[in-house]
């Protein structure tokens, strides 16, 4: 008896885990079907190259999200970072230029932190409502700082191989990626720092009492989301040459869909780098398969809405 | 030693009515600023952008003082508008009133749905559902605003009785019948028992999650309700109209006084809170300042209020 009521358990855990994973595979294989250049090796490289911007931020956000926090701040800060990136490749030499857009996200996630740290921010909830009002304020500056105009990215820039290059075939811009995969999972899985996050993502009060300093894990992450998001950001206005003010619309829900879909839980403490790769993948590649099939970028902000909400609420039942 | 004590409670009054300190800062200052700010036609525009936001307002505060939160208002506030005009083209205006009323409650039920029996974070899951409900706005609208068509909606949201838009006094019924509900009836102050300690609540015989229900559906209803009004004013429905509501009315709320950690605060904070924001926006828009800017400025509000609200609570649970 017990063991059918377990039996029972684990399907419905599995439907949770796996509905919406299924759904955006079945979604894939049908427009590989209908779609042969949905298939094709250009197509591939292409979508291989779109994921990176994205996944860099989701990356970022993953290790907030284990600390139990959240970063909305991540859409007006790639906004900003791109400006400040473009405007000082016109003036300075490539080096310098992304040194400083990578110490912007740098700058930008530690004014998070240290902001979150000053009053005391100690659940999701406080860190949803100062980063959205960050996100507002660094999205102001990238206008301020543009006065509203893209910018384009000077022609013929060494600065261009970041976005477009590749060797042997493969697009340096995705070993950028792995890269950072390696290190952020050696960084959360295998030092007292990664420990750290997730114990205070997951009992703050016991890793309190077990002498970690909260404030440090989240300088920690909101740096570190910061950093991501810089690169991420620079990957971006690399591929397409230019930057405009309201570059990074969006990103935050895509890093957190991309996070939740990938099985990390909204309430901290567990989930993995890995997984999240694995989330920034399916959500790039439906988001190629609806332009694909002619999808209306108005019905794909809805789907996307749907899939968000959805992806809550199966995270939701898997906690209890 | 008495004057002291005096300065002590003079300051204290502050620290408790920032908001309507900050009003009356605002009001003294703006005549030396901007002859236009004391005109008739200024008072009124200020009055209706301050109705349509404190109806949803009132709403939401019943939600806030329970111990969650809505943020789905915005996209809510614009779905609502748009079905009325949709509606109207093919049915009288009443029904098309009504059911814009009913997607509010829909709404309603669905956040109280999975954020009371599903136990998801409320923050985050409104948040979504916002997202969700403005790709429906931009599905049903095409992303172009779309035009009423009937003559009496259009009425409905510009006629005057007495010189006071009918919209106002709406408004001023609707905080009436707000006020004396949250203060003389069992519903009232089930909000203050569950939002004040849900254990408690639920121990002393309250249907608490009951209750977190009847507050959601509540604040769809209000919001559905206020989306039309403003819709019949503009004679126009768009889904761009609710970008910051949600944002703007939550930390209105927490302006005068009311915590996002439930239990405390009440209608007449509320009003002030909103009246606050919607006072700076006007003088803002008077002085003509950059609309970069005032993003800017509207970003470091929020932080700057949430960090407060945040920092209070900190500072109690020091003393404890």
């Amino acid at each position: 008896m017990k063991r059918i009521a377990g039996g029972k358990k684990n399907i419905r855990n599995l439907v949770n885990d796996y509905l919406i994973i299924v759904g955006i595979l079945i979604l894939v294989i049908y427009t590989a079907i209908v779609r042969l250049e949905f298939r094709s090796g250009e197509n591939v490289i292409n979508m291989i190259r779109q994921l990176c911007p994205l996944g860099m931020v989701a990356l970022g956000m993953t290790i907030v999200i284990i600390g139990g926090y959240i970063d909305l701040s991540v859409a007006g800060m790639f906004s900003m970072i791109g400006i400040v990136t473009t405007s000082m490749l016109n003036v300075t030499s490539v080096p310098v230029a992304v040194i400083v857009g990578l110490l912007t996200g740098v700058a930008g996630g530690a004014l998070n932190g240290a902001i979150l740290n000053f009053c005391g921010a100690r659940d999701d909830a406080d860190a949803l409502f100062i980063t959205y009002g960050m996100s507002t304020v660094y999205g102001a500056l990238a206008l301020l700082i543009s006065n509203g105009a893209t910018i384009n990215v000077p022609t013929n820039s060494s600065f261009l191989v970041l976005g477009k290059g590749s060797i042997s075939a493969i697009p340096i811009a995705i070993l950028i990626f792995f890269a950072g995969v390696g290190i952020l999972q050696f960084i959360m899985k295998k030092t007292t720092l990664g420990r750290k996050v997730h114990l205070s993502g997951g009992n703050p009060v016991a890793a309190r009492l077990n002498g970690v300093s909260i404030s440090k894990s989240v300088m920690f992450m909101y740096i570190m989301t910061g950093l991501m998001t810089a690169i991420g950001a620079i990957i971006l206005i690399s591929r397409v040459t230019s930057a405009s003010p309201v570059l990074g619309k969006n990103y935050e829900t895509n890093a957190i869909m991309s996070v939740v879909i990938g099985g990390t839980t909204l309430k901290g403490g567990h989930g993995s780098i890995v997984n999240t790769v694995f989330g920034v993948m399916l959500i790039t590649i439906m988001a190629n398969a609806l332009n694909m099939l002619g999808v209306s970028a108005n019905a794909q902000s809805a789907a996307k809405g749907l899939i968000l909400v959805a992806a809550i609420w199966l995270d939701s039942r898997k906690q209890r | 030693m008495n004057e002291k004590i005096n300065v002590r409670r003079i300051l204290k009054i502050i620290q408790n009515q920032k908001a309507l300190v900050a009003l009356l800062v605002i009001f003294i200052m703006m005549p030396f600023l901007t002859p236009y700010f004391f005109t008739r036609y200024n008072m009124v525009e200020l009055l209706l952008q301050c109705a349509i936001l404190l109806i949803m307002a009132g709403g939401v505060t019943f939600v806030v003082i329970s111990g969650e939160c809505d943020l789905s208002i915005g996209g809510l506030m614009c779905l609502s508008g748009i079905v009325a005009i949709k509606l109207q083209e093919s049915m009288p205006l009443f029904p098309a009133f009504v059911l814009a009323i009913v997607v509010g409650l829909l709404v309603g039920a669905v956040n109280a749905f999975l954020v009371v029996s599903q136990n998801a974070d409320g923050f985050i899951t409104t948040l979504g559902m916002g997202m969700l409900l403005k790709g429906v706005s931009l599905v049903l609208t095409n992303a172009h605003p779309i035009q009423g068509t009937n003559v009496i909606f259009h009425k409905i949201g510009t006629i005057s009785v007495l010189g006071i838009p009918l919209i106002v006094i709406i408004t001023i019924i609707l905080l009436a019948i707000a006020q004396s509900v949250m203060k003389r009836t069992a519903f009232g102050r089930d909000c203050y028992a569950v939002g004040g300690n849900f254990e408690v609540a639920v121990y002393a015989g309250i249907r608490a999650k009951r209750h977190k229900v009847m507050t959601y559906l509540l604040s769809g209803a209000v919001t559905a309700l206020a989306g039309f009004l403003l819709s019949a004013r503009l004679n126009s429905g768009a889904a761009t109209y609710g970008d910051n509501t949600a944002l703007l009315i939550n930390c209105g709320i927490v302006v005068g006084g009311t915590s996002f950690g439930g239990g405390i605060g009440g209608i007449p904070q509320t009003i002030l809170g909103m009246f606050l924001f919607a006072t700076l926006e006007n003088a803002m828009n008077l002085m003509n300042v950059n609309s970069y800017v005032q993003q800017l400025i509207r970003g470091i509000i929020i932080v700057g209020v949430v960090c407060l609200d945040c920092y209070t609570k900190k500072k109690k649970r020091d003393d404890v």
